[in-house]
């Protein structure tokens, strides 16, 4: 239904108050009249008649005081008696003009006149009284009554009747005015109560017509702000308001288009990572604070002999009996990082349908974006093909020795053998041939020997047992078996250790190290030379160094020596496989430390290596 | 030396032959077999003083030979020739009567001295030695005659001539295993290694005793309190 007036809100708004103006306008109007028409007529009261009625008060009383003086006074030509007289006759005489002067009422004037006359007759009589001569009062007053008497009540009779006529007026104004306040009371009173009626009726449809639709758009608002698209504001006008609606349904619509085509991004993205989830081969764990499980993915749950459905809201340590994984989850949870873990640590050995299965798992801490944790997360991956195939390396590298020592053990033994026998049989050069051969064997001895102990600790085949060891007790064990060897070539080896020292590690595996350091100083240091152990603390590690002043490492092999096969050229011939070093690496490397080597070329080396303190 | 009857039981052909070439010149005799039937036979149809016998043989095993041969009650010196550094069942095969090792790969010189201590071994007895490798000797040749609790005593003499032998303490742990005590054992071997930070033969016992599962409980108890050192 199309509107017949378009108005606009403003324009609403304005006839409304407009319409309450004119109500008020009607009424200010409506008052005002009846104001003005009551003013004049008490105006009216209040002036002329007033003043018409004064002066007939003012003659009757002048007039009557002189006829009592005129009756009572004898004789009465005395002066001051006279003068008495004469005033009260100006009195009436000036009242007289004055009424005169103020005739408002019809027939006033002829009673004005008529006054007069009487008034002039009553002082001709006078006068024609004076000119006698009486004997008594008694006879002056009987001739006074009877001549001038009639006069004096003529006077009053017109002075009455302009009275009469007056007051008559007066009394009419007065009813006119009370009628008049009458009637404006009643107006005022209908038009008070129209006008607060209408006035009542415009505000409340005005706050209607805009309330009403302000509330639909603030219900609207809020649907849509708690997610329902679907709300719309059934307002149709062309005013702003009807705008307003017409644009917030718009609004609506398309917010609801744009959240159904996010709806759908996210669905599938959803569907995406859902997918990947679910295929990817480790295993995902999402852990609450309270360490059950929120979320987990197919391989995850499969790793444990389940399915995602049965895991969730179970206790982590329900699923996976490990004590050693639930206290790597509590301390991500309680430091909120990822543990550090050594070697190994982050391996877990699942025994599932009678196959082991190794797992290496890494733990995240999962946080909200205000920073508050909300649980963790485990991923584990089957490592389980790389332990085979570490394990096969391992039992390779061990078939390989002992297929390898079969050969060797006939080769070395022929050789020495013949060493034993033969020497008086060859000449020189022969001699030399085999001790070539003599020698050789032994490297290839060794050579297996150290392969064997560096695959070992490579694979973490080699245990380690960590404990608190004094330092002091390694050096002494390892310096023991070097006392011959080093009087042999008279180099002096001394120990500096601060005392008390206390280191974390592998008591064999550290001696082999010293061993290892030692002989190499020993080799390499020339006679009369000296040898200097050292052991100091610096900040959380254990610093050892076995320096000597022998004939030091080109700059160039400084830190390819702890390389496997690494052997500086000019050393091949002094016996040693080459693995000596990388195997010392291996195995400060498996305790958390490092090793390193500062030498100087005819000079000297240290070898220093540091150990986690104990 | 030379009244020495020597049986090589080895399936590798040239280190047979290499161990016969270091004795041929210095024994009364000496054969080789190839197979562990082959070596039975020859054992149960001469007579021998000393048999080198591969722990692993084709056909019967060398274990099993060693237990037949333990079974006889033969005055025969079994010198079993390990592989791998150390043998993994040393205890098990000093049950049956073996004592001495000689791990591959071989020396003439070795093996020589090891034939010469058996032999020498055969005249101790305890009113006769007093020194720290007698008793050693002397203990090692009554766990061949798998005297055991006899070989208990001399071990002990034996460490308190050299308190500090990983050697000795190893052969006592080896003794209280045999003897089934498997804790004392542990000990020993713990003993051994403090001595000898890289005695292989202490290690490789304690690391088997401490993984059998028959142990587990009680023997982890006390290897946890063993670990703290002072």
């Amino acid at each position: 239904m199309k509107p017949l007036i378009r108005l606009n809100l403003r324009e609403k708004i304005l006839l409304g108050f407009g319409m309450v103006m004119i109500i008020l306008l009607i009424i200010f109007a409506v008052s005002l009249t009846s104001l003005l028409k009551l003013g004049k007529a008490s105006d009216a009261i209040l002036k002329q008649n007033y003043m018409s009625i004064e002066a007939t008060n003012q003659m009757l009383d002048a007039i009557e005081q002189h006829y009592r003086m005129l009756s009572d006074f004898s004789p009465h030509n005395k002066p001051e008696n006279q003068k008495a007289m004469m005033d009260e006759q100006l009195r009436f005489e000036h009242w007289l003009i004055i009424e005169k002067g103020n005739i408002t009422e019809k027939g006033e004037a002829e009673s004005a006149l008529k006054l007069e006359q009487s008034y002039r007759q009553y002082l001709i009589n006078i006068q024609a009284l004076t000119e006698r001569n009486f004997t008594t009062i008694v006879e002056k007053n009987t001739h006074l009554i009877n001549l001038v008497r009639p006069q004096l009540n003529n006077v009053r009779y017109y002075c009455k009747q302009i009275m009469q006529v007056n007051q008559a007026t007066m009394f009419k104004s007065s009813n006119r005015a009370k009628l008049i306040a009458h009637k404006a009371t009643f107006t005022l009173i209908l038009i008070g109560i129209l006008g607060i009626m209408l006035a009542i009726i415009f505000s409340l449809s005005l706050s209607s017509i805009i309330v009403r639709p302000l509330k639909n758009m603030l219900d609207a608002l809020s649907k849509v702000a708690n997610g329902d698209y679907t709300a719309r504001i059934e307002y149709h006008s062309n005013d702003e308001l009807g705008i307003v609606s017409s644009e917030f349904n718009h609004m609506a619509q398309k917010l609801s288009e744009y959240h159904e085509m996010n709806i759908r991004t996210i669905l599938k993205e959803k569907q995406i990572n859902e997918a990947i989830l679910q295929n990817m081969d480790d295993g995902l764990f999402l852990l609450d604070t309270d360490y059950h499980i929120t979320n987990v993915n197919l391989s995850g749950a499969r790793f444990f002999g389940s399915d995602p459905a049965t895991c969730k809201g179970k206790h982590i340590l329900e699923l996976i009996r490990q004590e050693m994984l639930f206290e790597f989850i509590k301390d991500t949870a309680l430091q909120g990082k990822s543990p550090v873990f050594t070697e190994g640590q982050n391996i877990l050995v699942n025994e599932i349908n009678s196959n082991k299965q190794y797992l290496q798992f890494n733990l995240t801490p999962v946080f909200q974006q205000s920073g508050v944790l909300i649980g963790v997360m485990i991923l584990f991956t089957d490592i389980t093909h790389l332990k085979k195939l570490d394990k096969l390396k391992s039992e390779f590298l061990m078939i390989a020795s002992h297929e390898l020592k079969t050969p060797l053990t006939s080769m070395s033994m022929s050789i020495a053998l013949l060493k034993e026998t033969a020497e008086s049989k060859l000449d020189d050069a022969e001699k030399e041939l085999l001790q070539i051969a003599v020698e050789d064997t032994q490297r290839l001895k060794a050579l297996i020997s150290d392969l064997l102990d560096i695959s070992k600790i490579e694979a973490g085949k080699i245990d380690f047992s960590f404990e608190n060891i004094s330092v002091e007790s390694i050096i002494s064990k390892t310096l023991h078996s070097f006392i011959t060897m080093a009087q042999d070539k008279n180099i002096t080896i001394e120990s500096k250790l601060e005392p008390e020292l206390q280191v974390r590690g592998d008591f064999s595996k550290l001696a082999w190290i010293m061993t290892n350091l030692l002989s190499n100083a020993i080799k390499f240091t020339p006679q009369d030379g000296q040898i200097v152990i050292k052991a100091i603390q610096t900040g959380a590690y254990i610093q050892i160094s076995v320096a000597d002043n022998g004939i030091g490492i080109p700059y160039e092999f400084q830190n390819k020596i702890f390389d496997k096969f690494f052997q500086v050229a000019s050393y091949l011939n002094t016996g040693g496989t080459g693995l000596g070093l990388s195997i010392c690496k291996e195995i400060v490397r498996a305790h958390g430390g490092t090793i390193w080597v500062e030498s100087e070329p005819g000079k000297g080396s240290t070898f220093s290596f540091t150990l986690p303190i104990g | 030396m030379s009244q020495v009857r020597m049986l090589i039981i080895e399936d590798e052909i040239n280190i047979a032959k290499t161990i016969a070439a270091t004795f041929s010149k210095t024994v009364y005799k000496v054969e080789q077999c190839h197979d562990g039937t082959e070596g039975l036979k020859k054992l149960q149809t001469e007579e021998w003083d000393i048999v080198f016998l591969d722990i692993r043989l084709p056909g019967i095993d060398g274990m099993e030979i060693l237990k037949q041969i333990s079974e006889t009650q033969t005055p025969v010196n079994v010198i079993m020739i390990t592989a791998y550094g150390s043998i993994e069942n040393a205890v098990q095969a000093m049950k049956y009567g073996a004592v001495d090792f000689v791990p591959k790969p071989l020396e003439p010189e070795v093996l020589r001295d090891i034939v010469r201590k058996v032999i020498a071994r055969r005249l101790y007895t305890e009113q006769n030695v007093a020194e720290y490798q007698e008793f050693i000797e002397l203990t090692k040749l009554h766990i061949k005659s798998r005297e055991y609790q006899k070989a208990h005593v001399v071990i002990k003499k034996a460490i308190a001539q050299k308190p500090e032998s990983a050697e000795a303490y190893n052969l006592l742990g080896a003794i209280n295993e045999v003897l089934g005590d498997n804790i004392a054992a542990a000990q020993a071997y713990q003993m051994a290694i403090k001595f000898d930070a890289y005695y292989n033969p202490a290690l490789e016992n304690l690391k088997r005793i401490t993984s059998m599962e028959a142990n587990s409980a009680s023997l982890l108890d006390l290897m946890a309190t063993l670990k703290v050192r002072e």
